[in-house]
C-alpha cells in the first residue's frame, strides 16, 4: 500500500462491559479514500466499535491512530473536529431544528477555534450581520442538500421528515464537517430498494469525488458486496476474516459464523 | 386606572421574564433546576447598586459622571454603568457556579447538582449579609425621573428606560438562540449532548456559556428591579425565583418564548389582581394558575421544547 500511515489504525482495541467482552484484540487498519465495511453478525461488537472509535467510551486496551497520530485520549469533540464524523444507528437528529440547522451544527467546531472567537462572534457579530463566513457556511450546507438531493426541506423541523430523507440529513450532517472519515452504522436499515440504490451511489460519489473514506456498518449483503473495497469481519468481538468482498464471502470462518458450522446442526 | 396598572404588570413582567428564560436556558442544556439562579439576580441589584453609591460617592467619579452627561446633554449615565457593572459580575458568577456547583458533581445522580445549587444559595445569601448587611438598603435617587402624561397614563423616564432595557436585552436573547451558530450548538445541546459532542460542538463550553449568558440576564433584571422599587435586600432573591419559576413552567420547560409570554402574563395578572382584588391574592391566585396549567396541560402552556432521553 502507500507510503502513508493509514487513516485509521487499530491496535489490540479491548473494550468489555461487565463480564461481556465487547471487543477483542481487534487490529485493522483503513485506507486512505476507500470503502470499508465491517460486517459480523448482530452482537459482533460493530457499534461498540463505532463508538469506541469515535470517543463515546474508551477501550480497556489497545490504541487507536488517526493520520498515524495516537487519539485515544481526544474527548468526543475533538474528534469529531480532527475529521472523524459518524451517523447513528437509530438516526438521532436535533428534531426541533431545521434539516438546514442540522447541518449546520457540525460546522460549528470547525468555524469556533477557541472560547475567546465564539465569545467575540457573539458579543460583537451576531448582533448586527451575518458575517462572510456565516454566509459561505450557510452556502456550504445547501451544497450538501443539494448533493443528497434533500435541499427542498431545508427550513422543515427534522421531526417531520419521512425515514429515508432522515437518514440523508445525517449523512449531510456528517458531511458537513469536513470529515476525513467517516463511520456510518447500517445506513441502508429500514430503506426501500430505490433508496437503497440511491445511497449507493451516494456512496460511490463520496468517495470518487469528494475522496472521503467511508467505514460502514451494514447488514445488507447486496450493498456491502457491491460497494466495499475491502471487508472486515467480526465475530463475537473478534475479527475472523478480513480482504476483499470476494475472498470475505467464500471464507469459511465467515459461513460458518453466519450460517453455524455442521457440528453444530 | 387599568392602563397605568397594564404599565406596572408589564415591568414586573420584565422582571419575572428575565429571570425565567435563564432558568429555561439552564434547564434546557443541563436539565438541571438552577437554585441559585435568584441569588444572581439579587447579586445584580447589589453590584448595580454599589456601582451606584461608588459613582456617586467619589467627587473626582461623580464630576467626570456630570461632565459627560452635560457634554451629551443626557440624564442617568449611571444606569448604563451600573447595568454594565452588573452583567459583568453576575457573569463571572454564574462561571464560578459552573466551576464550583456543577462540573465537580457527578451528573449521574440528578438531585446532586441540584442540591449543590441549594448550597450556593446559602453560601451567597450569607456573603452579602455579611458584606452588606441584612437590612434593606436603598437604592441612592441618583436621577431625577422626567414624567411623561399620554392622556391619563403617567410614565416616568425610569420605567421607560426599565422597558426598553428588558425588550432590548431579550430580543438580542431571541436571535442569539434562534438564529446564531452558538445559539444553533446551544438548542442542539438542549436535545442531546453525546450527539452533539458526537458532532464537534464542544458541550461544557456551551454549558459554561449558557450559565453566564443566564446570570448576566438575571443581573440586569436585579438592577432594573432595584432601580425601580429603589431598594435592595439580600432576600430578595427568593421571590422572584419561586414567580420566574412558576413562569418557566407555565412557558414550557426549556421554551425560551414560552417563558417571556409567561413572565409578562404572571406579572400583568398579579399587578391586576392587587389593584383590583387585593394584594393579599396575589400569590394564592399565581400559584392557582401554575396548578390548573399543569393539571390540564402539563407541557405548559407554549409547549415544552425538553424530550426525556
Amino acid at each position: 500500500m502507500s507510503a502513508a500511515a493509514p487513516i485509521l489504525q487499530l491496535d489490540g482495541i479491548t473494550k468489555k462491559f461487565g463480564g461481556f467482552t465487547a471487543l477483542s484484540d481487534v487490529h485493522f487498519t483503513v485506507e486512505e479514500k476507500v470503502i470499508h465495511a465491517v460486517i459480523g453478525p448482530n452482537g459482533a461488537g460493530k457499534t461498540t466499535l463505532f463508538n469506541v472509535i469515535s470517543g463515546m467510551f474508551g477501550a480497556e486496551a489497545g490504541s487507536l491512530l488517526f493520520k498515524g497520530e495516537n487519539i485515544d485520549r481526544a474527548k468526543p469533540h475533538k474528534r469529531a473536529n480532527m475529521g472523524i464524523a459518524r451517523t447513528f444507528q437509530n438516526i438521532r437528529l436535533f428534531e426541533d431544528l431545521s434539516v438546514l440547522e442540522n447541518v449546520q451544527v457540525s460546522q460549528h467546531g470547525r468555524h469556533f477555534p477557541s472560547i475567546w472567537s465564539a465569545v467575540r462572534h457573539a458579543i460583537f457579530h451576531a448582533p448586527f450581520s451575518r458575517g462572510a463566513q456565516e454566509i459561505e457556511m450557510e452556502d456550504y450546507a445547501m451544497e450538501l442538500l443539494e448533493f443528497l438531493g434533500i435541499a427542498h426541506a431545508r427550513d422543515t423541523n427534522a421531526a417531520d421528515l419521512a425515514f429515508g430523507e432522515r437518514r440523508l440529513v445525517e449523512i449531510a450532517r456528517a458531511l458537513a464537517a469536513n470529515p476525513a472519515i467517516m463511520l456510518l452504522d447500517e445506513p441502508a436499515a429500514g430503506m426501500n430498494p430505490s433508496e437503497t440504490e440511491n445511497l449507493d451511489e451516494i456512496l460511490t460519489r463520496l468517495r470518487d469525488e469528494k475522496g472521503i473514506t467511508i467505514l460502514l456498518v451494514e447488514h445488507d449483503m447486496n450493498l456491502v458486496m457491491g460497494l466495499s473495497d475491502y471487508v472486515t469481519v467480526l465475530n463475537f468481538g473478534e475479527k475472523i476474516a478480513e480482504g476483499a468482498p470476494e475472498a470475505v464471502q467464500s471464507d469459511p470462518d465467515v459461513i460458518a459464523a453466519y450460517l453455524g458450522t455442521d457440528e453444530e446442526i | 386606572m387599568l392602563e397605568q396598572q397594564l404599565i406596572n404588570g408589564l415591568m414586573l413582567g420584565a422582571s419575572y421574564a428575565m429571570v425565567a428564560i435563564g432558568y429555561t436556558l439552564i434547564f434546557g442544556v443541563l436539565r438541571l433546576l438552577h437554585f441559585a439562579h435568584g441569588e444572581v439576580f439579587m447579586l445584580g441589584a447589589f453590584f448595580g447598586l454599589q456601582i451606584v453609591i461608588y459613582m456617586t460617592g467619589v467627587e473626582v467619579v461623580a464630576a467626570a459622571i456630570m461632565a459627560i452627561e452635560s457634554f451629551l446633554d443626557v440624564k442617568g449615565i449611571l444606569l448604563f454603568f451600573a447595568i454594565f457593572g452588573a452583567m459583568i459580575g453576575t457573569g463571572i458568577i454564574g462561571a464560578l457556579v459552573v466551576f464550583v456547583a456543577v462540573r465537580p458533581v457527578d451528573n449521574k445522580f440528578p438531585l446532586a447538582p441540584l442540591i449543590s445549587t441549594i448550597g450556593v444559595t446559602i453560601l451567597i445569601q450569607n456573603v452579602t449579609i455579611m458584606v452588606f448587611g441584612g437590612t434593606l438598603r436603598s437604592f441612592p435617587a441618583s436621577i431625577e425621573p422626567v414624567r411623561y402624561q399620554i392622556g391619563d397614563l403617567t410614565i416616568d423616564s425610569v420605567q421607560i428606560f426599565i422597558l426598553v432595557t428588558a425588550f432590548a436585552l431579550m430580543g438580542s436573547m431571541w436571535y442569539l438562540i434562534e438564529k446564531t451558530r452558538i445559539g444553533r450548538a446551544i438548542r442542539a445541546t438542549s436535545e442531546s449532548h453525546e450527539t452533539a459532542a458526537l458532532l464537534g460542538v464542544n458541550v461544557n463550553f456551551i454549558v459554561l456559556f449558557v450559565f453566564i449568558l443566564a446570570s448576566c440576564l438575571a443581573g440586569v433584571a436585579g438592577v432594573l428591579d432595584g432601580v425601580k422599587n429603589s431598594n435592595v435586600s439580600p432576600f430578595m432573591g427568593l421571590e422572584v425565583a419561586v414567580k420566574a419559576l412558576v413562569c418557566m413552567l407555565l412557558g414550557g420547560l426549556g421554551n425560551i418564548v414560552g417563558a417571556l409570554v409567561a413572565g409578562f402574563l404572571l406579572g400583568t395578572v398579579e399587578i391586576l389582581s392587587s389593584a383590583y382584588l387585593g394584594s393579599g391574592l396575589r400569590d394564592f391566585l399565581t400559584f392557582s394558575i401554575l396548578i390548573t396549567i399543569l393539571l390540564f396541560k402539563p407541557t405548559g402552556l407554549f409547549g415544552t421544547r425538553v424530550v426525556r432521553d
